[in-house]
């Protein structure tokens, strides 16, 4: 599994801005349930640039998690595929086998018996280069160098997501895909974890697929929004907003605002503040 | 746990004082109902049984039956952990045996295991071998019903996390799986243990010329409840000792995870 | 999904019944060979055949010999179950309302927990003699400290907030008791009484081989004593299948119905603590 290229040191590995591309193209996922046959979303075609950070967002029910596991491969497509075009690190490669991804879940997802450094160590399980210091690395990288050795029943639920960010981020993947990963964190917390994985992607260079409801969260993260509904992507939207963005801003507000009629522009659905 | 200690608070509150307490109050009721309606020789009494258990200690004459007693339990012990952890495992893993097995648990939770003991004693005869069978059988189905309950209870999302990062299958069995089912499986091993001596010691009064369930047998067609009550006494703090000094122990040491569980949201 | 339905309903056969049948056969497959087995290489051969054994078992029924041993151990499992459910009950809830009562309680329960079944055989026989009270008392005395460890655990569990919610609404306490309460620590008491009975059938039979002169375990230790072991077979057979009309008629569907509202991971996990 592991791409890493032996030439890397320690540091350069932390600084690596390896990033692929997504070509997604045609893909649709049908699931059978009592009644027939489901088509949760169908035909959709996405071109997503190396580095650059894509939010997609949708209402509950619309699919946005499903199309998430298709495309990391989790769930098989229906029809269309999905293609992982790698960085320069390893042109060579091709396919989804030379790009590595990395998950952030809703919920952590940690191993409960295991330290923090043991949870990061638990993915590194053909990585000849690991040693526990690169998982220091990363927990110092997200502001964890007090907890190297704590249970996750000894963190508090945005420590938690934080290591589950620096797993992620630990295996060095050209991918980042992260599904609601804020959404169980209060406001505070939360905000303080989207500066500090913006930070984290300007200086790492990833691509990053991020998948919310929370139209704020969209505008202050993204380069480009793609909201999903009726089974397709209905709006695709380019954030031109600079950087760092100030949510209080006029130019901000007034984004938002025109994001949030594009989304409830059509029915359905309850959510997106 | 309080703040003031007053020597009131303390009768009440303190756990190990009231555990005196409870005891002292067994004692006594025991003690006054013998004595007081003079059922002295169907009752016994608290210093009857103690002046009992401290001649058997001083005679020695113990350590043979205890011996006897828990090389059979360490055997039979053995059995039923191998056998209910495997049969968990295969129940736990694969659907098709989950459903062949599962009317076995069933029945063999409800078995009554004095039956598994009748016929362990015509099949081996006086020895060794019917208490281990006795005791490596009859609980074998707590064993299994505990690992399998523990493999079901794996949570999903930890499985499915462990394949975002591909990771392989023996290692997932190894740090996922193996993980989540330990405390379950450790419960399944204490009831296993806790059988393992009842069940030598109904063996042993049924089919053994020695042992401590022989030598309650033997009180018992001498009719001295003070012989009964020595050994039983006497049983019951060796297997309290065994618990708490070495099960315990382990479980703390294993679970220390667990413990440190302060959470701060 | 739809094939997996599909399949439960024209599968039933082969999805829940073949597993069945292949578990029967193992048994039986299980059982001659022990049979087979013990005839060839012991004189008298303490394994009797199947077949034989389910026809002598069978003859006891239709002959209505069963009965004579039968009745009074089912009527010493009823009784003595009946006193364990107040006994346990009684110290259950004493154990889980005060505090006192908690650490008062505890070393009999643990004591109950841990005394040996022979010795508590050998102490009814001495104090009641051969009677209807030793068995009795000795399954009462066994089965109330699991009781009593269900009733206090459930009265612990129960859910402060909706006792509070039902408070703030001004709910009588009768209606508190029959809608809130009850299906609140019903669960926990189901389990008590289930694990309570085949605890009782044990005890009662262990009982029976030391201090009774008539009842189930009585007569396959005569029949031992005696050397009748087809007799022993049979007798074991007929009180098995009261046991298991007892399991499957009464307590799984019983279970099935007081766990509706529950997860099926619930369920499962009260079957045999």
């Amino acid at each position: 599994m592991s791409e890493h290229t032996t030439d890397d040191g320690e540091a350069d590995r932390l600084a690596s801005d390896d990033a692929a591309a997504i070509r997604v193209a045609g893909l649709t996922r049908r699931f059978e349930t009592g009644e027939g046959v489901e088509t949760v979303f169908s035909g959709i075609d996405l071109e997503i640039a190396p580095g650059s950070f894509v939010v997609l967002i949708g209402k509950s029910g619309s699919g946005k998690s499903t199309l998430l596991d298709v495309i990391s491969g989790v769930l098989e497509p229906s029809e269309g595929s999905v293609e992982f075009v790698p960085g320069d690190r390893d042109a060579a490669g091709n396919g989804r086998n030379s790009v590595e991804i990395g998950h952030v879940f809703q919920s952590p997802r940690l191993l409960p018996w295991d330290t923090a450094v043991e949870n990061i160590e638990f993915v590194h399980e053909n990585d000849p280069d690991y040693t526990d210091d690169l998982a220091r690395e990363y927990l110092d990288l997200v502001g964890l160098s007090a907890h190297y050795e704590k249970f996750p029943g000894q963190l508090s639920g945005g420590q938690r997501q934080r290591v589950g960010i620096a797993r992620a981020l630990s295996i060095d993947p050209e991918v980042l895909l992260l599904d609601e990963p804020f959404s169980n964190l209060d406001e505070i917390t939360a905000d303080s974890l989207r500066r500090e994985l913006l930070s984290v992607w300007r200086e790492l260079g990833k691509t990053v697929l991020f998948v919310t409801h929370d139209i704020t969260e969209a505008v202050q993260l993204a380069d480009r929004i793609l909201m999903l509904g009726d089974g397709e992507i209905y709006a695709d939207l380019e954030v031109d907003l600079p950087r760092p963005r100030d949510v209080d801003s006029a130019e901000f507000v007034r984004f938002r605002g025109r994001a949030v009629e594009r989304f409830h522009s059509i029915d359905g659905g309850e959510d997106g503040r | 746990m309080s703040s003031t200690t007053g020597p009131g608070r303390l009768l009440v509150e303190n756990r190990q004082v009231v555990f005196l307490e409870a005891l002292a109050t067994a004692a006594a009721v025991w003690w006054l109902a013998s004595a007081g309606f003079g059922l002295t020789d169907t009752l016994s009494s608290p210093p009857l049984v103690a002046a009992a258990v401290a001649e058997l200690l001083a005679s020695g004459e113990w350590v043979p039956q205890f011996a006897a007693t828990g090389r059979r339990i360490a055997y039979g012990f053995a059995i039923s952990t191998v056998l209910g952890t495997a049969f968990g495992l295969l129940m736990g893993l694969y659907g098709f045996w989950e459903k062949v097995f599962q009317d076995y648990i069933t029945v063999g939770l409800a078995f009554p295991s004095v039956f598994i003991a009748l016929f362990a004693a015509m099949a081996f005869g006086v020895g060794d071998t019917a208490p281990t069978v006795t005791a490596g059988i009859a609980p074998f189905p707590f064993v299994a019903q505990n690992v399998y309950q523990g493999v079901n209870n794996v949570d999903t999302d930890l499985l499915e996390m462990a394949r975002s990062f591909e990771v392989s299958r023996t290692r997932t069995l190894g740090r996922v799986v193996f993980r989540s089912v330990l405390p379950e499986w450790f419960a399944g091993v204490r009831y296993g243990f806790a059988g393992a001596w009842k069940l030598v010691t109904l063996a042993e009064a049924i089919a053994a010329e020695q042992g401590v369930g022989f030598m309650i047998q033997t009180e018992l067609t001498r009719l001295s409840m003070t012989g009964v009550l020595a050994w039983t006494v006497l049983f019951g703090a060796v297997i309290a000792v065994f618990e708490y000094l070495v099960l315990r122990r382990i479980e703390e040491r294993v679970f220390d995870w667990r413990e440190q569980s302060a959470v701060a949201w | 999904m739809a094939v997996e339905g599909a399949r439960l309903r024209g599968g039933d056969l082969t999805d829940r019944w073949l597993p069945r049948a292949v578990g029967l056969g193992l048994t039986f497959v299980l059982w001659l060979g022990l049979a087979t087995w013990f005839e060839r290489t012991s004189p008298v051969s303490p394994i009797p055949y199947p077949v034989e054994t389910l026809t002598a078992a069978a003859d006891l029924y239709l002959t209505g010999a069963v009965f004579a041993h039968l009745l009074p151990t089912l009527s010493r499992i009823v009784v003595g179950f009946a006193g364990a459910m107040v006994l346990g009950t009684v110290a259950g809830v004493l154990m889980g309302t005060t505090a006192y009562g908690e650490k008062f309680l505890s070393p009999f329960v643990v004591l109950g927990l841990a005394l040996p079944s022979v010795a508590l055989a050998a102490m009814a026989r001495l104090v009641w003699g051969f009677s209807f009270a030793a068995p009795t008392t000795a399954a009462a005395i066994a089965v109330s400290p699991f009781v009593a460890i269900n009733v206090w655990k459930g009265v612990e569990n129960l859910d402060r907030d909706r006792l509070e919610m039902a408070r703030s609404f001004g709910v009588s306490n009768r209606r508190l008791l029959r809608r809130v309460l009850t299906p609140d620590v019903a669960p926990a008491l189901f389990a008590a009484s289930r694990f309570g009975v085949a605890l009782s059938w044990k005890v009662v039979t262990v009982t029976e081989v030391f201090a009774a002169a008539s009842g189930v375990g009585y007569r396959v230790n005569q029949a031992r004593g005696s050397y009748q072991y087809l007799d022993a077979g049979a007798w074991v057979v007929a009180f098995m299948a009261v046991v298991v009309l007892v399991e499957y008629g009464a307590f799984k569907p019983l279970e099935r119905r007081a766990f509706a509202h529950r997860d099926d991971e619930d369920v499962e996990l009260t079957g045999a603590r």
